[in-house]
């Protein structure tokens, strides 16, 4: 790199290091000070109280374990659905394509109240089918996305030379995905282990993760450092898990044959083609189709029949209910929010990935993927403690929450524009540059339209998780500017069968408003590998 | 006209990181209107030498002169040069006739005139008709041709085409070499052209440089290269046989000093011949048929022409002809 492409690139990185520094780095310091030394001088009472209590204990081994469970459920009901979403042509596959990746970016508190739709009690069942549910699409995107460009040659060559099926999955298959593979068991791990909204909404009172328990010492206990010392001991956790599978990724083969995805998938033409089409068709009309289809219709399910009852009853504050404000106030501020976040991330995220492929350094890409490491209750926990002292007391400013939302969302924009960007042929540029276009010619003509279109995608991403963001938001969206998530979780810790029809109502609402902007997504595709 | 003085164009390989010449200090020179073809097989470093011209790889050593001007500090896209990829490196999010028009837009060509070029260039490659087409819709031949197309539009000073019919079948290649070669003469086009195939290369050259390693090993003009392989590799890579049988030698007059080659068609079935050899192989060629004759144990290629061709397992024997011998310098690789 010459000396002026340095500057260049490090005046690019100013905005969005600026940013983390003040917006990440310092609140999880502030973290950190208060769980280490929440006296002013180093005291670890709070951190070894959370291995000697046996409580704690319990909790901290709760949350492992059933991330583990969830990620190897996950893993296996949805392999085969990415094989089919891969490998087979049939009609409708695009829809299908798309309306599998609904859950995924449907809030978590939908994602839990359609399950208690469902009439799931909270427990330990509903929890784990919650997660297979909520991370489906992970796979299916992540393993799917690879899957689809892996050139069937290469299992074809196989065969011929003598592997049985199940041998040329073994020795040929596997290996190819196997990135793919850690990518998506090591997402699908972290979306577990730092699940909040659907273990506050199904886990009930006995059961509790570090995060719903940092909430909990936060909101109700107010023992701060204890609530730092448990975010010590999550992030820990987290980030020992990013760097192990790192390096697992780090040592992969890159030599592979990857093909378009249109000439790698065939119609199905055997009966046993059909037959794992069809089964697996099935598997998720029941297991992603189910939940959603009950919430809607438990929300017009009202008392005197069907109806926009529950629809209606959003737009009123009920006496003696603790909702502050009509639920339809909460529906302006999300999308009010949501819209300057998706600004803030795409901007912010942006600007990181055009950074980051230009110094084409994986330690940019590791930073920039923290928050999604950092869980949305310990961002939140972070925002609470330091940013409520000048010169940085925005307790009560506005711009709060759209920048928390941000923050969980930025890491997904500088994957998918990272990786799209990257994907660029480098020959493209060469051959611009052949014909006559000067460095920042190039840029314009060759990586921005191609960015341009990985930024919508992103865009929409973005505005879907900031509508649906609960973790950071609870902390600290004040009272009386509820987001829509927060209204919902609101009405369904009331009693009554109108505060659930209300939640269920709200819930289909946030959906149907999610999906407005996930239905963009797979038109804005550029036709990567697949991307999370 | 082009110079090359010397170039090396180095880079890192392995894991230990050691350096690897690509291209090992290449004298060429490309004079105005000339169609110079850089000949050699898959690794011997053409492509690099390409790019080492238009600016996309650094020079360890050597330089890149331009009508006497030195290129070191001159970008690639000021360099005034056409280069054609192997891969075609089209522009996916752009059509045809967007891909055709890119170079003639970057020079500030006015867009109604940059249309009609692009237009012209792509009626000239056998694609009018094509100017909305997705680029990915196209089949490998017509990408290439498109390539070709927006390679000639901007009408740079220097054409460099890397492998550029690669991807076409037999017909429609040898159609198109004839093709591409009157398109280059008719606009007086100088060309670096690059192939591992020496039918395109002798067909389409004024002069050929052989390529080995990294080295040029020989150039002139198509046909004294053909005809006077300078380097045991020189001559087998152009199908010849080298050999030192003294009977072989004699016939060249070089009898004694190092080995000799001699064409497939200089050796001629003739019951007086002076080899005596048996036939352990033989394959039809359309209009011949090439036997591979053992002789005191060195294999021997020999076209045979006509009804009487001896089959595996017969003796035979040969005569030279001395005009399709060759004595090889001692200025050899191997």
């Amino acid at each position: 790199m010459t000396g002026g492409a340095r500057v260049r690139t490090a005046l690019l990185l100013l905005v969005p290091v600026g940013f983390f520094g003040v917006f990440f780095a310092y609140p999880i310091g502030s973290i950190l000070g208060r769980g280490l030394a929440p006296g002013g001088s180093v005291d670890l009472t709070p951190l070894t109280h959370v291995f000697s209590d046996p409580g704690l204990r319990g909790i901290a081994w709760f949350t492992l374990w059933q991330a583990a469970v969830s990620t190897v459920l996950t893993l296996a009901v949805a392999l085969p659905g990415a094989y089919v979403l891969a490998r087979y042509e049939f009609p409708g596959k695009r829809i299908v394509r798309a309306l599998v990746t609904v859950p995924f970016v449907l809030p978590t508190v939908v994602v839990g109240s359609a399950f208690l739709a469902l009439g799931f009690q909270p427990s330990l069942g509903a929890i784990l089918l919650a997660h297979v549910f909520f991370n489906y699409a992970v796979v299916v995107r992540t393993v799917g996305g690879l899957w689809s460009h892996l050139d069937p040659h290469q299992e074809e060559a196989a065969r011929v030379l003598g592997a049985s099926r199940r041998r040329t999955w073994w020795s040929v298959t596997l290996p190819a995905l196997r990135p793919a593979l850690v990518a998506a068991a090591t997402i699908t791990f972290l979306f577990t282990f730092t699940s909040f909204g659907v273990i506050l909404v199904l886990g009930g009172p006995t059961r509790s993760t570090l995060e719903t328990e940092i909430y909990r010492q936060t909101t109700q206990t107010l023992n701060l450092p204890l609530a730092a010392a448990l975010s010590i001991v999550q992030l820990v956790a987290v980030v020992a898990l990013l760097v192990g599978t790192g390096r697992a990724e780090g040592r992969r083969a890159t030599a592979l044959g990857l093909r378009p995805s249109a000439e790698v998938a065939r119609r199905p033409r055997t009966a046993r083609d059909r037959a794992v089409v069809g089964a697996n068709l099935v598997v998720m009309a029941a297991l992603l189709g189910t939940p959603v289809a009950v919430l809607v219709a438990r929300s017009f399910d009202t008392p005197g029949g069907a109806g926009f009852g529950f629809y209606r009853a959003l737009g009123s504050v009920r006496a003696g209910s603790v909702l502050f404000v009509p639920p339809t106030d909460a529906i302006r501020n999300s999308l009010v929010y949501a819209l300057v976040a998706t600004a803030i991330a795409v901007t912010v995220g942006g600007l990181a990935a055009v950074a980051a492929a230009r110094t084409r350094r994986r330690v940019v890409d590791g930073l920039l993927s923290l928050p999604l490491g950092v869980s949305a209750v310990t961002l939140g926990f972070g925002f609470l403690i330091a940013l409520d002292t000048p010169p940085l007391d925005l307790r009560t400013s506005p711009w709060l929450v759209p920048i928390a939302q941000a923050l969980v969302a930025i890491p997904f924009v500088v994957r998918i524009v990272g990786s799209v960007l990257r994907s660029i042929d480098p020959r493209l540029r060469e051959a611009a540059a052949t014909l006559g276009a000067g460095p920042a010619r190039v840029w314009r003509e060759v990586d921005l339209p191609i960015v341009t279109r990985a930024a919508s995608v992103a865009a929409a991403f973005a505005f879907a998780i900031s509508l649906g963001e609960f973790g950071a938001t609870t902390f600290i969206a004040r009272p009386n500017h509820p987001t829509l998530p927060i209204m919902i979780f609101r009405l369904l810790g009331q009693p009554g069968a109108q505060n659930f029809g209300a939640a269920m109502a709200a819930s289909t609402i946030l959906m149907a408003l999610t999906l407005v902007a996930v239905l963009g997504i797979d038109r804005f595709r550029v036709g990567e590998l697949g991307t999370f | 006209m082009l110079e090359i003085e010397g170039v090396v164009v180095t880079y890192a390989a392995g894991r230990d990181g050691k350096a690897v010449r690509a291209v090992d200090g290449v004298d060429l020179t490309v004079a105005d209107g000339e169609i110079v073809c850089v000949l050699g097989p898959s690794g011997s470093g053409k492509s690099t030498l390409l790019r080492a011209v238009a600016g996309l790889e650094p020079l360890a050593a050597g330089r890149v002169r331009r009508d006497g001007v030195d290129l070191a500090g001159v970008p690639t896209h000021r360099r005034n040069l056409g280069l054609m990829f192997q891969d075609h490196a089209l522009f996916p999010h752009r059509d045809v006739l967007g891909n055709v028009a890119f170079g003639l837009r970057m020079h500030d060509v006015p867009k109604p005139e940059a249309t009609a070029r692009a237009r012209e260039a792509l009626a000239r490659v056998g694609l009018a008709g094509f100017e909305g087409r997705s680029v990915r819709s196209l089949s490998g031949g017509e990408q290439q041709r498109v390539a070709l197309a927006r390679a000639l539009a901007p009408e740079p000073g220097l054409l460099m085409l890397d492998e550029p019919l690669g991807s076409i079948d037999r017909a429609l290649r040898d159609r198109l070499v004839v093709e591409v070669r009157e398109l280059l003469v008719r606009l007086g086009m100088s060309a670096l052209f690059v192939t591992h195939d020496h039918d395109e290369a002798l067909a389409v050259a004024d002069r050929v440089a052989i390529m080995h390693a990294g080295r040029i090993e020989q150039q002139g003009p198509a046909i004294d290269v053909w005809r006077r392989p300078a380097t045991r590799f020189v001559a087998r890579f152009l199908g010849w046989n080298v050999t030192r049988l003294a009977a072989v030698a004699r016939a060249a007059g070089g009898a004694g000093a190092g080995p000799v080659a001699v064409r497939p068609d200089g050796l001629v079935p003739d019951p007086a011949g002076p080899l005596a050899g048996t036939v352990a192989a033989r394959t039809f060629r359309r209009d011949h048929f090439l036997l591979r004759v053992d002789v005191e144990g060195e294999p021997l290629d020999v076209t045979v022409r006509g009804d009487h061709v001896p089959a595996v397992g017969d003796p035979v024997r040969l005569t030279v002809d001395p005009a399709a011998t060759v004595v090889l310098g001692t200025l050899d690789s191997e």
